[in-house]
């Protein structure tokens, strides 16, 4: 449904995203996972069609018998909205001030020809309740400061879902809430994906959250791909040694009966990172090999960039 | 044994802006009777949501701000009525580090500066060199070496800079740690880098630590003792293993139940 193929984002001499190659079917939702600096958004972005200025994408982004990419930016409206929707982790940016929550569902079903004023507001009436805010009715009428910031993000996912998009590009939807809301949402979002068969690229820190949510998951370090996989299979048995250093950087239980032991050194600077894999330096595995070639990807249980994979357990 | 820090029936409320019905103002009663005690070299975790009260709880624990009511005493000697002046050697043996360490780091100070700033306080005749020993030894301990001395905090990642934090606070050789939310902000990486620094402190240093956050994975991995709030109130304390192996109250049922959990 979307192929992405060799995507890579510069800004001048910075390559932000190198080779990223990830496909995605209809009702499939894949985890892209990765710390500051991984490229995990601008990834997200390049497929909305919403770089930074600056930003150049290369490469490809099939969706729907087109290349993104390839599209003009009135194109890109007429796709962006109808059959990609969005959700970013902060709500207030992303919905108006000044316009009722039930209005701005509807100008856009209006603006993508989908439904009349009267179907449009039905419409947002009935995307209110199914995203669980309490007393649809007065909602329709509310605006988003009048919301908390679970409900905004509610209703963001309602906009975000309002014309039955193949896919949605949802960027850290839940990580500014607190866990009990964001156990919700996530739950909601999984409903509304079983519910429509929407696909959903879900970017994301927290693998936690990836093994309740993706079927695949695609780690991300230093802008390029390190470790993908089928989520089970790859957080049972990370074939990459970044996939093992995030596992093993979330704590169980307490110190006394389970130490950490965190990787060493920092996140990467990008315009820092050696020739070959952007790991090598905090890589427990890494030589003058990995320093200075790019590892190519090596299929298993999962596919890792990596001269030194782990074998199958 | 005396607790090092002990608070009892603590209240700290604010008044909201604008009326309420009657003309009555309308008040937020952010810590609401709130009692706690922490042993000297353990570490107290207080986890709650947004709301909760436990930034608030932790500012009232340093000093930061005044309870309403209730009383705080530091090392069996009450310290919450006492005057701004009687209250500074205790400021020094109580020291705090927050989510952002942009907050606590003034970004036109050289880190070496940032770091003494607590101990020009504290020790103003200090001589060049001693003060400078004293803070690279303590950059050393939180895992600098001394070329940080003379750089800038934006020279520094984010991880790094909550190292300056921790040394900052460290410097005056306090006896008791209040960390609201430190690791909140940092790449999960960093985080556990960061974990382990504190846990190294507080056996190293026998450093008393409360740690505030609303992960409930951190919490259980620093902690001995753990504390729970909603809505300003304590619900449900005890041992770590105990809370989380067998929770009493609903609210931390629910809280652990919605846990992000990795699931393989």
């Amino acid at each position: 449904m979307i192929i992405v193929e060799n995507l890579s984002i510069r800004l001048g001499e910075l390559e932000i995203v190198r080779g990223l190659s990830f496909t995605l079917a209809p009702g499939e939702v894949l985890g892209l996972v990765g710390e500051s600096g991984s490229g995990k958004s601008m990834t997200a972005l390049a497929v909305l069609g919403l770089l930074p200025p600056g930003m150049r994408a290369s490469g490809s982004i099939r969706f729907e018998g087109q290349d993104l990419l390839r599209l003009s930016e009135r194109e890109l409206r007429a796709v962006r909205g109808r059959r990609i929707g969005m959700v970013f982790q902060e709500p207030m940016t992303a919905l108006n001030p000044v316009m009722t929550i039930g209005a701005q569902i509807a100008e856009g079903v209006i603006r993508h020809g989908l439904a009349d004023a009267a179907g449009a507001s039905k419409r947002a009436l009935r995307l209110i309740a199914r995203v669980g805010l309490p007393d649809p009715a007065a909602r329709l009428h509310a605006y988003p400061h009048e919301l908390s910031g679970g409900q905004r993000q509610r209703a963001l996912i309602a906009l975000a879902i309002a014309c039955r998009p193949a896919l949605l590009v949802a960027d850290e939807p839940t990580s500014a809430l607190d866990v009990t809301v964001q156990a919700e949402l996530l739950a909601l979002l999984r409903e509304i994906r079983d519910e429509t068969g929407m696909a959903m690229l879900f970017i994301t820190h927290d693998l936690a959250v990836v093994s309740r949510l993706a079927d695949r998951t695609l780690v991300l370090y230093g802008g390029r791909a390190m470790e993908t996989g089928a989520t089970r299979a790859l957080l049972a048995a990370p074939r990459h040694p970044y996939t093992h250093g995030l596992l093993a950087a979330i704590p169980r239980g307490n110190a006394h009966a389970n130490p950490l032991r965190p990787m060493p050194g920092q996140v990467p600077e990008l315009d820092r990172l050696p020739p070959g894999c952007p790991f090598f330096g905090r890589c427990p595995k890494g030589d003058a090999l990995c320093r200075d070639v790019p590892p190519p990807p090596v299929p298993g249980a999962s596919i890792a960039w990596c001269h030194r994979p782990e074998a199958a357990p | 044994m005396t607790a090092i820090i002990a608070a009892r029936n603590l209240v700290r409320a604010y008044r909201l802006p604008g009326e309420g019905l009657l003309g009555r103002r309308r008040r937020l009663v952010a810590v609401d009777d709130v009692s706690l005690e922490l042993d000297e070299g353990k570490t107290l975790g207080i986890v709650g949501e947004s709301g909760s009260g436990k930034s608030t709880l932790a500012r009232l624990l340093v000093g930061l701000e005044r309870p309403d009511r209730g009383t705080i005493a530091f090392d069996g000697a009450t310290i919450s009525n006492l005057p701004e002046r009687a209250l500074r050697p205790y400021r020094r043996a109580m020291q705090m580090v927050f989510q952002d360490p942009f907050g606590s780091l003034d970004p036109r100070m050289r880190v070496i500066d940032s770091v003494a700033e607590p101990l020009d306080i504290a020790l103003p005749g200090l001589d060049r060199d001693a003060r400078e020993a004293r803070v690279a030894a303590t950059l050393a301990e939180v895992g600098l070496g001394t070329s940080a001395l003379r750089r800038y905090p934006h020279q520094f990642s984010g991880g790094q800079r909550q190292r300056i934090a921790i040394a900052r606070a460290l410097i005056t050789g306090p006896r008791l740690l209040v960390a609201d939310e430190p690791v909140s902000a940092l790449d999960v990486s960093i985080q556990a880098q960061i974990l382990n620094l504190l846990v190294d402190l507080k056996l190293a240093r026998g450093l008393s630590i409360i740690f505030i956050s609303h992960n409930l994975g951190v919490i259980r991995y620093l902690s001995d003792h753990v504390a729970v709030m909603l809505r300003g109130r304590i619900v449900e304390t005890g041992p770590t293993e105990r809370v989380f192996g067998a929770p009493e109250h609903p609210y931390t049922r629910a809280l652990i139940a919605a846990m992000p959990v990795l699931e393989r």
